[in-house]
C-alpha cells in the first residue's frame, strides 16, 4: 500500500475541498508537512484512519464534530454540510481509491452524529470497479489493528514498547507476518472436516460411519482441549502481566524499601510507647482509687501521734504503772502527800476512786495500738507517695518516647513523600503468591499440551484408517477425497505455522536489534522474546544481562525501532511469499507520523529519520518547525518528493503571523490576519 | 526462508502437496485473510466448504 494522494472536504480545520499529493518516485519516498501547533497535523493523521477505518484517535477532542467549525456556523438551519476524506493508493498491481463521506445536518443549532459511507474502487488493467464489501476488502489490504504501526502519533508511540501492549502487539504481528490467518485456518479446518465427516457418515456405509464417530469424538476432545489451552494461555498472560507490574514496582521502590522498613518500625515503636503510657496512667488511676484516701489524710496521723505522746508525757494517758502505784499507796495506807489512808476515810475513798479511774489494760493497749497505727498510716502514705512518684516518672518517660517516635515517623514520612507509596512488603508477598499461581498454570498448560499431542497422534491414526477404508464410488468417494485434501492442508499449515513463528520472531528480533543499535548511543540492546515481548537489556560488568528500566525516551526509540523493523520485515515477507498471490506486495506499508519525534533530542531525531527513511517504502512526516527543521530536514531532504505546509489561518491578530524558512524558501506558516479560523494544505515546489 | 536446517522450508512443504491440495490451501488462506477483521467465525466454515466443493466437484 503506497499512498498517492489525500483529499479532504470540510474535515475539521480543513475547510472546503483540499488535496495533497503523497506519491513516491524511486528513492524519493518522503512527504514532509510542517504545521504549527493546532494547525491540524493530528487532524490530518486522523483523516487517514477515519477514511480507511471510520475511526479517529482517542486524543481527538469533540470527536463528533467532524465538519469545519466556520462552515458549520455559516450554514443555514436544516442544511447539510458534506464531509469527506478520500485516499488514493497503490497496492499490488492495482490502484485503489478509498472514500468515506457523509453529511452533517444543522438542526436547531446542533451538530448531529455523521452517518458516513465507505466506498472502495479498484482500477486494474484499465478497468475500474466499485468493490463489494469495501471495508472487508480494506481490512484485507491493511487490517485495522495493524494500522497503529503505520499511522501513529510520535508522542504516544512509546506505548508499543510497554508491557501491557505485548499481548495485542503479538496478535497484530501475527497478522502482519501472515501467522494469524494460518492459526485461524488451523482452527476452522477441523470444523470443516467434521462437516465433511457428516456427509461421509450419510453415504459411506457402516464401517466408515463408525470410524467417523471416533474421528468426531477425537475432534470434540481436541476442541475442548484447545479451548482449555486458550483459557489457560490467557490466564498465564494476565498473571505474567500482573507479576511484571509488581516486579516493576518493586524495582522502582527498591530504594524506598529500607526507608519504609524504618517507617514501619518507627510507627510500631510509637504505638508501643503510647500503650506503655496508657498502662502507667491506668496503674496510677488504680493506685489513687484504692489507696488515694491515705494521701488525703494529710498530717492527721502525725498530729494524732504527737497528741497521744503529749498526753502520755503529761500522765494524762492511762498506763499500767499508774494503777500499780495507786495500789501501793492504798497498801501502805499513806498518800504521796502524806495523808493517812485509813479505812473508811474520805482520803482513801478518793484514792480508790483514782485507782478505778486509772484505766483498764485494754484502754492502754488501745492507745498503744493507736500510736502504732499512726506510724503505719504515716508509712503507707510515704509508700503511696513514692509509688506515685515512680509511676509519674514512668509516664513522663513514656511521653518523651512518644514524642521521639512521633518525630521519627514525621521525618521518615517526609523522606518517602516524594515517591508514590507502595507497600513493598505487601508487594513481595503478592509476588510470591502470583509466582505460585504461575507455576500451577504452566504445569496445567504443559499437561494440556501433552494431551493435545496424544489426541493429535490418535487423529492421525484414525485418518490413516479412514484413508484405507473402502467406500463406494459417488458421493462417499468424493467426500473422502475432500477430507483427504483438508487433512493434507491441515498438516501443511501446521508445519508452516511452526516454521514461520520461529523464523519470524528470530528475524524481527534481529532487525529490531539492528535498527536500535544504529539509533542509540547507549550500551543497551533490545530483545524480542518467544512470546513477542520486547525488552531492553544491559550487560553489566559481571557479563550478565539485566533488564533496563526504560524511560519515555528509551520507549520511544525502542518503539520506533520496532516499527522500522516491522516495516522492513513485512516487505521481505511479501517478497518471499508465493503462497498467497492475492496478497502480493501486502508488505509495503507507508509510515505516517504525527509529532514524529516526540520529545527526543536532536541526535535521536537525526538517527531515527535516517533509519526510518532507509527502511520504510514511504514516509509521510507531520512536524512542527521545532521538530522538523535542522537535522530532520537535512536527513530527509535527499528523499523528499513532496514538501508541504499546513498554513494556519487564525483570527489571533497580526503580531502572531509567522514565516518558516526552509530549503531556501520563505513560507507563510501562520496567517494571523484571517477573518476566520481554518487550515490550508499547501504544497511547496521543490 | 533459510533452508540450511533439517526442517523443510515453507516452499518444500507447499511443493510436497498435490496440485489440488495446493489450490485448496491457497483458497483457505485467501478466505482467512479476507475475514481477519471479523470477530465472528460464522460463515468461514461455509466459505471453506464451498471452496473444497469447487476443488473436488
Amino acid at each position: 500500500m503506497i499512498l498517492s494522494r489525500i483529499s479532504l472536504e470540510n474535515f475539521r480545520q480543513f475547510k472546503g475541498k483540499q488535496s495533497f499529493s503523497l506519491d513516491v518516485n524511486d528513492d524519493k519516498t518522503v512527504s514532509l508537512l510542517f504545521g504549527a501547533n493546532g494547525s491540524g497535523k493530528t487532524t490530518l493523521l486522523n483523516a487517514f484512519t477515519w477514511c480507511l477505518y471510520g475511526d479517529v484517535s482517542e486524543d481527538v477532542e469533540e470527536k463528533h464534530r467532524l465538519a469545519t467549525d466556520i462552515v458549520w456556523q455559516n450554514a443555514v438551519e436544516d442544511s447539510e454540510i458534506p464531509v469527506s476524506v478520500e485516499i488514493e493508493f497503490l497496492h499490488g498491481d492495482s490502484r485503489y481509491r478509498a472514500r468515506r463521506e457523509g453529511s452533517v445536518r444543522k438542526r436547531l443549532g446542533h451538530e448531529q452524529q455523521i452517518q458516513a459511507n465507505f466506498a472502495l474502487w479498484r482500477t486494474w488493467a484499465g478497468q475500474t470497479e466499485s468493490l463489494d464489501g469495501p471495508q472487508e476488502k480494506m481490512n484485507s489490504i491493511l487490517p485495522k489493528r495493524l494500522s497503529r504501526f503505520f499511522f501513529f502519533n510520535g508522542e504516544r508511540i512509546e506505548r508499543l514498547a510497554k508491557d501491557e501492549a505485548y499481548a495485542e502487539v503479538k496478535e497484530d504481528i501475527k497478522i502482519l507476518l501472515r501467522l494469524e490467518q494460518v492459526e485461524r485456518a488451523l482452527k476452522h479446518l477441523p470444523t470443516l472436516k467434521t462437516r465433511l465427516g457428516g456427509d461421509l457418515r450419510k453415504h459411506g456405509g457402516e464401517e466408515v460411519g463408525a470410524l467417523q464417530d471416533e474421528i468426531d469424538e477425537n475432534a470434540r476432545l481436541r476442541d475442548q482441549n484447545r479451548e482449555a489451552l486458550e483459557a489457560s494461555g490467557t490466564e498465564l498472560q494476565v498473571l505474567e502481566r500482573e507479576i511484571g507490574d509488581i516486579r516493576r514496582l518493586l524495582e522502582e521502590h527498591a530504594a524506598v524499601g529500607p526507608l519504609q522498613g524504618q517507617l514501619h518500625a518507627a510507627k510500631e515503636n510509637r504505638e508501643k510507647a503510647i500503650k506503655a503510657k496508657e498502662d502507667h496512667v491506668q496503674l496510677r488511676k488504680v493506685l489513687v482509687g484504692s489507696r488515694g484516701h491515705i494521701g488525703l489524710c494529710g498530717k492527721l496521723a502525725e498530729k494524732t501521734a504527737i497528741l497521744a505522746e503529749a498526753l502520755h508525757q503529761r500522765g494524762a494517758l492511762p498506763a499500767p504503772i499508774k494503777r500499780e502505784f495507786v495500789d501501793s499507796l492504798v497498801a501502805e495506807a499513806r498518800c504521796i502527800c502524806g495523808t493517812d489512808l485509813a479505812p473508811g476515810t474520805a482520803a482513801l475513798a478518793s484514792v480508790e476512786e483514782w485507782r478505778a479511774r486509772a484505766g483498764l489494760a485494754e484502754v492502754e493497749a488501745s492507745w498503744q495500738r493507736l500510736s502504732g497505727d499512726m506510724k503505719a498510716i504515716k508509712d503507707a502514705r510515704q509508700d503511696l507517695r513514692s509509688h506515685l512518684q515512680e509511676i509519674t516518672a514512668e509516664i513522663e518517660k513514656d511521653l518523651r518516647s512518644v514524642s521521639y517516635w512521633d518525630g521519627e515517623v514525621a521525618d521518615l514520612t517526609e523522606k518517602t513523600r516524594d515517591v508514590p507509596y507502595e507497600d513493598v512488603v505487601g508487594l513481595q508477598s503478592k509476588e510470591k503468591e502470583l509466582d505460585n499461581r504461575l507455576f500451577d498454570v504452566r504445569l496445567r498448560i504443559k499437561g494440556l499440551q501433552e494431551e493435545q499431542e496424544n489426541l493429535f497422534k490418535q487423529q492421525q491414526e484414525l485418518d490413516t484408517k479412514l484413508k484405507k477404508a473402502q467406500v463406494a464410488a459417488g458421493v462417499a468417494s468424493t467426500t473422502k477425497e475432500r477430507i483427504e485434501i483438508v487433512d493434507a492442508c491441515d498438516g501443511a499449515l501446521r508445519q508452516i505455522l511452526d516454521l514461520r513463528s520461529t523464523e519470524m520472531r528470530r528475524r524481527l528480533d534481529e532487525k529490531v536489534k539492528n535498527v536500535f543499535s544504529r539509533i542509540t548511543i547507549k550500551p543497551f540492546y533490545p530483545e524480542l522474546t518467544d512470546d513477542f515481548k520486547l525488552g531492553l537489556y544491559h550487560v553489566g560488568a559481571d557479563g550478565k544481562a539485566r533488564p533496563v528500566a526504560k524511560g519515555t525516551g528509551e520507549n520511544q526509540v525502542l518503539s520506533l525501532s520496532f516499527v522500522a523493523a516491522i516495516s522492513e520485515l513485512a516487505r521481505e515477507v511479501a517478497r518471499e511469499e508465493t503462497l498467497d498471490s492475492s496478497l502480493d506486495a501486502q508488505g509495503h506499508f507507508p509510515i505516517v507520523m504525527d509529532a514524529a519525534f516526540g520529545s527526543l533530542d536532536r541526535n535521536y531525531r537525526r538517527d531515527i529519520s535516517r533509519a526510518l527513511v532507509e527502511l520504510a517504502p514511504q514516509m509521510v512526516v507531520l512536524v512542527s518547525t521545532s521538530q522538523g527543521q535542522g537535522e530532520v530536514y537535512s536527513e530527509l531532504q535527499p528523499y523528499l518528493n513532496h514538501l508541504g505546509i499546513i498554513l494556519a489561518h487564525t483570527t489571533a491578530g497580526t503580531d502572531k503571523s509567522q514565516k518558516l524558512e526552509i530549503g531556501g524558501h520563505e513560507l507563510a506558516y501562520i496567517d494571523a490576519k484571517s477573518d476566520i479560523d481554518w487550515s490550508e494544505l499547501l504544497e511547496v515546489e521543490l | 526462508m533459510s533452508d540450511d536446517s533439517a526442517q523443510p522450508t515453507q516452499q518444500q512443504i507447499v511443493e510436497s502437496l498435490s496440485e489440488r491440495e495446493r489450490v485448496f490451501l491457497q483458497r483457505v488462506l485467501e478466505i482467512e485473510s479476507s475475514r481477519l477483521h471479523l470477530k465472528s467465525d460464522a460463515g468461514t466454515v461455509d466459505a471453506l466448504y464451498e471452496a473444497i466443493q469447487k476443488v473436488v466437484p
